[in-house]
């Protein structure tokens, strides 16, 4: 028993321990993969001397579980910058109220598109949707080359997607609905629901089906498939629609969280991570970021973002959007 | 005792009432809209999921816990603990072990509903298996030796053990239908919908606390409604006595059918799915210490102090406390546990924002919320350790004028020592693998193992993803292990 009381008491003199606090640290909750975020968090923490404490989400919560913290949190933020994979999330903690507005002098190269104009956010290097192939199964002659090689009947049962409630799934699809309209959209999904549709939790997973042959082609984001080229798979990457509407690019977004602990520490992350040197470290990160500002070169294997076409679409609306057609996905899911 | 009942309630008001009854007052504001067509298929869905799974874990659980606890076979110390593998890693590697296993040919079978009931029946039968084991140890071996003068072993099989394993394997198969009730991964990932998947979407893409509560209402209902109609096997009270080789009471020869059994059931449930995580994490594993060396630090630290505060509560409710109180608390730790993990870490975060002690912010809301969860294993597995407990020498020590606590610590806790165990063991394994609570509450820069497994996962390759999750269930062992030599000694 004395043992026992003993170990508590030396396990709870640990947690105290582990929650010292100094004023000389900044929090950044981020749902970038971590293997990308978490090097270039290391190297501001090693340029500074300012310690960064960071939280990471999953993708099984979605990368949604750390917007949902920081709602609850809203009343007594831990948090001083959310570093966001994409900003739709971003648009829905301004509309809560999460975010105070902040311009960095370090965005000012970086387009008026990929930034809030009242300042509650601001874009830096991207992503965008692709389509990967399993190279084995399908032959160079016939790739598909856009979003509606889903419809074709010769790939019946042979494609896949994520769930397009979540994720940046949920955003290309909005982003669809928003370039076509609802009617013409609404008729797309249920055509590819028709044509056999593989639906898979997460890109990822969309990923891992196409490298193993269990489908012939699906939607993933380009680090998705860097990933799975860079470990040898037999799947190659096309950028679709280049001679249609284009492709969605997708920024990262980073905020300043209102009522933050350390204000001018989480300003002076959000200047180095909008900083050129910051986007040509996830340019050369095996994400393969494409940079926003004009003098960073873009990753190998991948063209300069003025060379792609990409979906001419404003993300507030998209998001306002994904909102918006939510109950008629839930819906369209449930005949899947 | 006065003021020991006084902190038991204090216990049960932080860590169960208060971040939970909040929560209930959200969904009063009624809406039709979370019950569509697709929330009632998701109902159907988790109830037929839950109740194979509940129903193939007992029928496995109790034939291993036979084979296991009356036949003569070698390594009966260290088989429990291998059959026990698959509960320590997490559900949703499983089901990817089996993705990848499995020719494209055999998707559509295992992307189902009974594919699903079939991972999780794998993944959770180990709770009934240990229970209904720990309870075959404990059945008074002098009743079966008298029966046996006048029997066959069959019919002292049927008449006497099987009936004294009754309640714990109903309370095993009940924590199995409610564990899987709450698994989103794995039904997730086979594309069947179900109920937590109804609360994700309705939390991760409506960002809707209300509307995820309302869906997730109909479990806490039937929840309630399985545990209460199962409570009717607590009744009966028997008495319990240690085995000995003196008196072994009931014991097969045990061929080598039980031995291919338990052979099969080993490679078919823990070898097969988790092969691929073997062949490729094992070589990976120096680096994947170098990444998570220190959040495995972190897993023990929050789930150990987690699983000790359980067991000790659950101990002394048990034993100090009436019936009326242990059913108020029963039904508080049942709710904590029936909520999604989400909703509770945000009554966690609501709670401990307004609370002017230094928790808000530390890790210590993260240990309350797996506290908070994971009382309801502790308190019913202690509950089953201590109806069955043998009064007769605990009285005898009252008479000789021992106080009620050294009668406890020298005669009560030895005795009950192995359930303390397996309350220990599965609170302790449930909480390191707790992946929603951790996301929402873990403190910036402590990250626990779980949350580094799924986001390394990603975009790392296989083999660091695997190592990992080897390293994860490492740290479950080991801890296990030295609770075990400690018992041991």
């Amino acid at each position: 028993m004395r043992k026992t009381g003993i170990l508590l008491f030396l396990l709870l003199a640990a947690v105290f321990w582990g929650c010292g606090r100094s004023e000389r640290e900044v929090v950044v909750y981020t749902s970038t993969d971590q293997v990308f975020s978490e090097p270039v968090l290391r190297e501001f923490q090693k340029r500074t001397g300012i310690r960064v404490r960071m939280v990471f989400d999953t993708e099984e919560t979605k990368s949604t579980g750390l917007v949902n913290r920081l709602i609850a949190e809203k009343e007594k933020p831990q948090c001083d910058v959310f570093w966001s994979n994409d900003p739709l999330r971003v648009e829905i903690l301004k509309q809560k109220g999460v975010l105070e507005p902040y311009f960095s002098p370090n965005a000012k190269d970086i387009p008026e598109k990929f930034k809030d104009p009242q300042g509650y956010w601001t874009g830096f290097s991207g992503r965008i949707r692709v389509i990967l192939v399993n190279k084995k199964l399908v032959k160079k002659e016939d790739y598909p080359q856009g979003v509606r090689d889903m419809l074709n009947p010769k790939w019946k049962g042979e494609f896949a997607l994520a769930n397009p409630l979540f994720g940046t799934t949920s955003f290309h699809i909005a982003s669809l609905f928003v370039l076509w309209g609802d009617e013409k959209a609404k008729e797309f999904m249920e055509g590819i629901k028709e044509n056999g549709l593989r639906l898979a939790s997460s890109n990822g997973e969309v990923a891992r089906w196409v490298a193993q042959g269990k489908v012939k082609f699906g939607f993933v984001d380009n680090d998705d498939a860097f990933s799975l080229m860079s470990e040898g798979a037999p799947v190659e990457m096309i950028i679709p629609d280049q001679n249609g509407e284009g492709t969605l690019f997708m920024p990262n977004a980073v905020a300043l969280i209102k009522n933050a602990p350390h204000p001018e520490l989480a300003k002076k992350m959000i200047d180095f991570l909008l900083s050129p040197e910051v986007e040509e470290m996830l340019a050369k990160a095996t994400c393969k970021q494409i940079p926003l500002h004009p003098g960073v070169k873009p990753p190998e294997g991948m063209p300069n973002i003025s060379h792609i076409k990409t979906m001419e679409v404003s993300y507030p609306e998209v998001g306002r959007k994904m909102q918006e057609i939510l109950p008629f996905l839930k819906s369209w899911l449930s005949g899947l | 005792m006065k003021v020991a009942r006084y902190l038991l309630w204090v216990y049960a008001l932080v860590f169960l009432a208060f971040p939970v009854l909040p929560l209930f007052l959200k969904i009063f504001r009624f809406s039709q809209e979370v019950f569509d067509r697709s929330f009632l298929l998701a109902l159907r869905n988790s109830f037929l999921l839950s109740s194979g799974a509940a129903f193939f874990s007992a029928v496995l659980g109790l034939a291993l816990a036979l084979i296991v606890g009356r036949t003569r076979m070698p390594g009966r110390g260290i088989v429990p603990l291998l059959l026990g593998l698959p509960l320590f890693f997490p559900p949703y590697q499983f089901a990817l072990g089996w993705s990848g296993l499995l020719p494209s040919g055999f998707m559509a079978a295992l992307f189902s509903l009974p594919g699903a009931v079939f991972v999780l029946t794998g993944c959770f039968y180990p709770v009934v298996f240990w229970m209904v084991l720990i309870s075959l140890y404990y059945i008074s071996p002098e009743e079966e030796e008298v029966a046996m003068l006048f029997a066959p072993p069959t019919k002292v099989l049927k008449s006497i053990t099987l009936p004294r394993t009754l309640p714990s394997l109903i309370a095993g198969a009940l924590l199995v239908f409610l564990l899987s009730f709450a698994e989103p991964g794995v039904p997730a990932y086979f594309g069947v919908n179900v109920l937590p998947l109804q609360v994700l979407t309705q939390f991760s893409a409506f960002y809707n606390l209300r509307a995820a509560l309302m869906a997730s209402f109909p479990m806490v209902i039937l929840g309630v409604a399985v545990f209460w109609a199962q409570a009717g096997f607590w009744r009966e009270k028997m008495g319990w006595r240690e085995r000995s080789s003196l008196y072994p009471g009931l014991v097969f020869k045990g061929g080598l059918g039980g031995k291919l059994f338990l052979g099969v059931v080993f490679t078919v449930f823990f070898l097969l799915p988790s092969f691929s995580l073997l062949k490729e994490g094992i070589s990976a594993l120096p680096s994947a210490l170098r990444w998570g060396a220190r959040s495995m630090g972190f897993s023990l630290l929050y789930s150990s102090l987690a699983a000790m505060l359980v067991v000790g509560w659950a101990m002394a409710s048990v034993f100090l406390l009436g019936k009326r109180q242990l059913e108020i608390f029963s039904y508080l730790s049942l709710f904590a546990f029936l909520i999604p993990p989400t909703a509770l870490a945000v009554g966690v975060i609501d709670l401990w924002r307004r609370i002017p002690l230094p928790v808000y912010g530390t890790a210590l809301m993260l240990i309350f919320a797996l506290v908070g969860r994971y009382s309801f294993i502790g308190l019913k597995i202690m509950e089953n350790s201590a109806k069955r407990l043998d009064p007769s020498p605990v009285e005898a020590a009252y008479l000789c004028g021992a106080s009620p606590s050294r009668a406890f610590f020298r005669i009560t806790l030895p005795s009950i020592r192995k359930w303390v165990f397996i309350s220990f063991a599965l609170v302790f394994v449930f909480s390191v693998n707790e992946l929603g609570l951790s996301t929402m509450l873990y403190p910036p820069g402590g990250e626990p193992l779980i949350v580094r497994l799924y986001t390394l996962s990603v975009n790392s390759p296989l083999k660091v993803s695997s190592a990992l999750s080897l390293l994860n269930s490492f740290l479950i062992i080991i801890v296990l292990l030295v609770f075990l030599t400690g018992d041991k000694k």
